[in-house]
């Protein structure tokens, strides 16, 4: 799913932005959370914020939803402060499913419908869509607690789209999803987008933003350290390849000893799920040893990817860095 | 889309829907909300519905057991299985088995003094006071009877006395006569004093002193006059005498030089014989006629009558200063005679005045005595007068005294006839009127027919309400913030005044679900008579409900933990329900508690409620405990408000 930046920015007869951060800070009490965040997010893109617990990613959000309000700087949704602007505008999923259990499904989209003051026959009508979208529809009446896990999140999604926002925010909507379940959330986030609704989604798992963000912000300590498509990013800091393999024994350690039996130039390596996922400098020669390496071993290949360096690669060159700096800050502080 | 004033009904509707289906859905929590009031009025209908007492234990107690204690326990064992009696061996074994829960309670008897007490465990508060009250009526029946028995001996004492003093009537009568006599003879003396006359002396003898001080000193002043103009005199003839005596010498002197010159003369004429010439008296020779003839016929010589006429003359002068000097010799006698007399004027003014001075002292002190003996005399009488005037004063009051007495006699005397009529009448009385003269017997200010349970149904029914609204509110706002889909309500265009009151009215509807269920049950289990008053009640309802529901939607609003505040609003619910006179009466606090009664929701809901239901009395003859309502509902509705800010700020 790589793909270039949708949205070139400077050039004539781009797009208005449908968010625009400028130098926002956000303090509670005496801690500083968000220290001058300044990015644009354009209409119909999936924007993707990248980082640590901690970062200060969910307080982005809340800032976004009009939760917040920022302490310096300024938000502007569609031209307009972000507290201004109408909250139907805006959709919101968190990481937990924000439904209630005991209710069925549609009744928890008809009692949400209900509260952004839809008619009887928008609710109807949308609780209908958007559980056809979802996948749901056999499901109307059962209720929530009943459902599986990626159904509740699928549900969760349909609630946060029954007023039809322009824009939706989703706070690490695959956190806690088998890979099975986050490839259908992720499939349905890209059903959303191809509405025409703008999502803004935050998530720790760095292979799922890259595959399905158009574009990404890495923040970290309240700063976001760099923002751009993935390609951009992985095309500034990435000097490996990645290739991501798959058998189905799935026993990686032994693959992993035989390519360096192989002498297979490694640089590192992760486990990812079902996926054994190597960083090499050079990939013409290593392909040739790992399908070796898998016939040694005894198992049968069923997936193998080969992918420019990895958003992850990106992420942690980005927080060396950072570490480094503050290394150096400390030590000029000592001195 | 925003939220609209026609779109608040629906957006209400739905909430108040949602959190019903959220419990609808929630199978527990319906059964719970629709079968705990029937189950908790059903398990109190028949667990209450006798007030009689069975499988009572009594310990009892005494070294020597009192001749009414056979009575008494007799008679409590009369009520079969309801009581059973046991004895022990000692006071401590008596009050163990109370305090070990093995009896209900120890009747310690003792026959020296005729007493019982009563050791029961005030700790099961419910039951000792009805345990009690029997205990008092067996005890209250066998006082009676023995108090009888003492009427009837003190009836019979009361006619002995009534004899008695029927007897000593007449001595009261003659008493009273003889106090009306000594009157009288007080009479008598009281007017024998006063005309006893006792007139103190009057005036003195100042002016008598004063007047012989006077007359001391006139006298005084007299004789010195005396002595002095005495003096005077003396001087003055001593004087007298100087000038006689000097008179007299030169008168002597005169004469002698006259005698002298006389003779001289004399001789003269002798010797120019003179003599015959010139008589001189004729007289002498009258009867001599020739020497008669010579003198008138003779012839005279000049010298002769010079001689002669120098001797008569000088005859003349000489008689004339012997006459003088006699004079003066007078003179002279009798100035020493007035001398002396002067003198003697003196001595007899001396001694007069001696005498008058001896007198006057005589005098003054005759005075002086006499003066003191009149103060003496009028210090007596003033003091008889003070003693007549006590004495007076006595014998009134011993006239009043013995008035009164009389009077008092007279009463008695009356006294003595109502008593002697009353004891009369005592007789007539028969000791069982006098042991239980009136019949006391309790009724309910109603005249409806109502059982003793059927007053608990007001308290109850609100008790069971205050619980439901306060834990449904609680347990509404705990399920909502403990829902995931609470964040997701905050960021909808619906206001949090919408989800209060949606929540407000969901509890609000679910505890008049339970009213509902309650005054159907109180129709079926308790006597009370619910439909006449029925507008009135639903009012009572209506405010307790809503007061109830708000408290309990704020505590569970300012509480984070759902644990924490499902206790807090137990723990409110038990302090409201302590604090409500429903335990410990009212007029049994302390003031301050009282003041937080006078607040206390549920005991103003309960007094309202019972007053409607038990009476018949309007909610607005209360209008006090109905803004009170009213306060308390605003005030929980501005905190609840607060509270959710409270919550949005968690997020």
């Amino acid at each position: 799913m790589e793909q270039p930046a949708t949205q070139p920015t400077g050039q004539a007869g781009a797009p208005k932005p449908l968010i625009t951060f400028s130098n926002v800070q956000k303090r509670f009490k005496e801690h500083e959370v968000l220290k001058g965040i300044s990015f644009v997010v354009y209409p119909k893109s999936v924007y993707g914020i990248i980082g640590p617990s901690g970062a200060g990613k969910t307080t982005l959000l809340r800032l976004l939803i009009g939760f917040y309000t920022p302490t310096e700087g300024q938000i502007l949704l569609e031209g307009q402060e972000a507290s201004k602007v109408p909250s139907e505008t805006i959709g919101f999923a968190t990481q937990e499913n924000s439904f209630y259990d005991e209710l069925t499904c549609l009744e928890n989209l008809e009692y949400f419908g209900k509260l952004y003051n839809l008619s009887k026959a928008e609710i109807i009508q949308n609780a209908a869509a958007n559980l056809a979208l979802v996948g749901l529809s056999e499901f109307a009446h059962t209720p929530a607690k009943d459902l599986s896990g990626g159904m509740k999140r699928r549900l969760d999604l349909a609630i946060s789209i029954m007023h039809q926002p322009r824009l939706l925010i989703l706070d690490e909507p695959t956190a806690g999803l088998d890979p099975k379940l986050r490839k259908q959330v992720w499939g349905l986030i890209k059903k959303i987008r191809d509405r025409g609704i703008t999502i803004v989604v935050t998530s720790h798992l760095l292979t799922d933003m890259e595959h399905y963000c158009d574009q990404v912000a890495i923040i970290h300590d309240g700063k976001i350290l760099e923002a751009g498509t993935p390609f951009q990013l992985k095309t500034a800091y990435s000097k490996h390849e990645e290739i991501r393999i798959e058998t189905a024994e799935g026993r990686y350690q032994d693959l992993f000893r035989q390519l360096q039996a192989e002498r297979v130039p490694i640089a590192y390596s992760r486990l990812d799920e079902h996926l054994l996922i190597i960083y090499v400098p050079e990939i013409e020669n290593t392909i040739i040893k790992v399908l070796d390496s898998i016939k040694v071993t005894g198992q049968h290949l069923l997936d193998l990817d080969v992918n420019r360096p990895a958003l992850s690669e990106v992420f942690e060159a980005l927080m060396n860095q950072q570490e480094q700096s503050h290394l150096k800050e400390d030590k000029r502080g000592k001195r | 889309m925003k939220a609209t004033l026609k779109g608040l009904p629906t957006m209400l509707y739905t909430i108040v829907k949602k959190n019903i289906l959220r419990i609808k859905h929630s199978r527990t929590s319906m059964a719970v909300i629709l079968f705990g009031p029937i189950a908790l009025m059903l398990i109190v209908g028949l667990a209450f519905n006798t007030m009689g007492l069975s499988g009572i234990r009594i310990a009892t107690y005494a070294e020597e057991y009192p001749g009414f204690a056979d009575t008494v326990l007799a008679n409590i064992e009369e009520h079969g299985q309801q009581f059973s009696i046991t004895k022990q061996t000692s006071v401590e074994a008596c009050t163990a088995g109370v305090q070990n829960g093995d009896f209900h309670m120890c009747l310690l008897f003792d026959a020296a003094n005729e007493s019982v007490q009563i050791h029961v465990d005030y700790s099961r508060m419910n039951l000792v006071w009805t345990l009690l009250e029997v205990m008092n009526s067996q005890f209250k029946q066998e006082a009676s009877m023995i108090g009888q028995e003492l009427t009837r001996g003190l009836l019979a004492e009361l006619d002995t006395t009534l004899l008695t003093l029927q007897d000593n009537s007449g001595t009261i009568d003659s008493l009273g006569e003889n106090l009306v006599s000594f009157q009288g003879q007080l009479d008598a003396i009281t007017q024998s004093l006063d005309e006893l006359q006792i007139a103190t002396p009057q005036g003195g003898f100042g002016d008598v002193m004063n007047t012989t001080n006077d007359t001391r000193v006139q006298l005084e002043s007299s004789h010195d006059h005396v002595s002095t103009s005495l003096t005077a005199y003396r001087g003055r003839i001593e004087t007298a005498e100087t000038d006689i005596q000097n008179a007299q010498e030169s008168v002597g002197a005169e004469r002698e030089n006259r005698e002298a010159i006389y003779e001289s003369v004399n001789r003269s004429y002798d010797a120019m014989d003179c003599d015959l010439k010139n008589p001189q008296d004729l007289t002498p020779l009258i009867n001599d006629p020739e020497a008669f003839e010579l003198a008138l016929d003779g012839d005279p010589t000049p010298e002769c009558s010079i001689l002669l006429t120098m001797k008569v003359n000088l005859e003349s002068s000489i008689e004339d200063l012997q006459r003088m000097e006699l004079h003066l010799e007078a003179m002279e006698d009798e100035m020493g005679e007035a001398r002396d007399e002067i003198d003697l004027l003196q001595a007899e003014a001396d001694t007069l005045y001696a005498q008058s001075s001896v007198q006057l002292d005589a005098t003054e002190q005759a005075f002086g005595d006499a003066e003191a003996m009149l103060e003496q005399a009028q210090n007596q009488t003033t003091d008889l007068l003070e003693r007549k005037s006590e004495l007076r004063k006595q014998l009134q009051e011993l006239r009043g005294a013995a008035g009164e007495g009389a009077i008092a006699i007279a009463g008695m005397n009356t006294s003595l006839a109502t008593v002697v009529a009353g004891l009369s009448e005592a007789g007539k009385i028969s000791p069982e009127q006098i042991a239980s003269p009136f019949d006391v017997s309790v009724k309910p200010v109603t005249s409806k027919e109502l059982q003793k349970l059927d007053f608990l149904f007001p308290t109850l029914f609100i008790l069971v309400i205050m619980f439901v609204a306060v834990m449904l509110g609680v347990t509404i706002v705990n399920k909502e913030k403990a829902s995931r889909a609470h964040f997701r309500n905050f960021i909808t265009p619906t206001p949090d005044s919408l989800f209060i009151v949606g929540n407000f009215l969901t509890v609000m509807v679910l505890t008049l679900v339970q009213v509902i269920i309650l005054l159907l049950l109180g129709l079926a289990f308790f006597d009370v008579h619910v439909l006449p008053v029925l507008g009135g009640l639903l009012c009572i309802i209506l405010a307790a409900v809503a007061v109830f529901s708000l408290l309990g939607i704020l505590i569970g609003s300012i509480i984070a933990n759902e644990e924490t505040s499902t206790l807090a609003g137990i723990i409110f619910c038990v302090i409201l329900f302590l604090f409500s006179s429903t335990i410990v009466p009212l007029e049994g606090m302390a003031e301050f508690s009282k003041l937080f009664v006078q607040i206390n929701p549920f005991f103003i809901s309960a007094e309202l409620f019972r007053k409607q239901l038990i009476f018949g009395a309007n909610m607005l003859q209360s209008p006090e405990m109905i803004l009170v309502l009213c306060i308390e509902f605003v005030v929980l509705a501005v905190a609840t408000y607060g509270a959710w800010a409270l919550i949005r700020k968690r997020f």
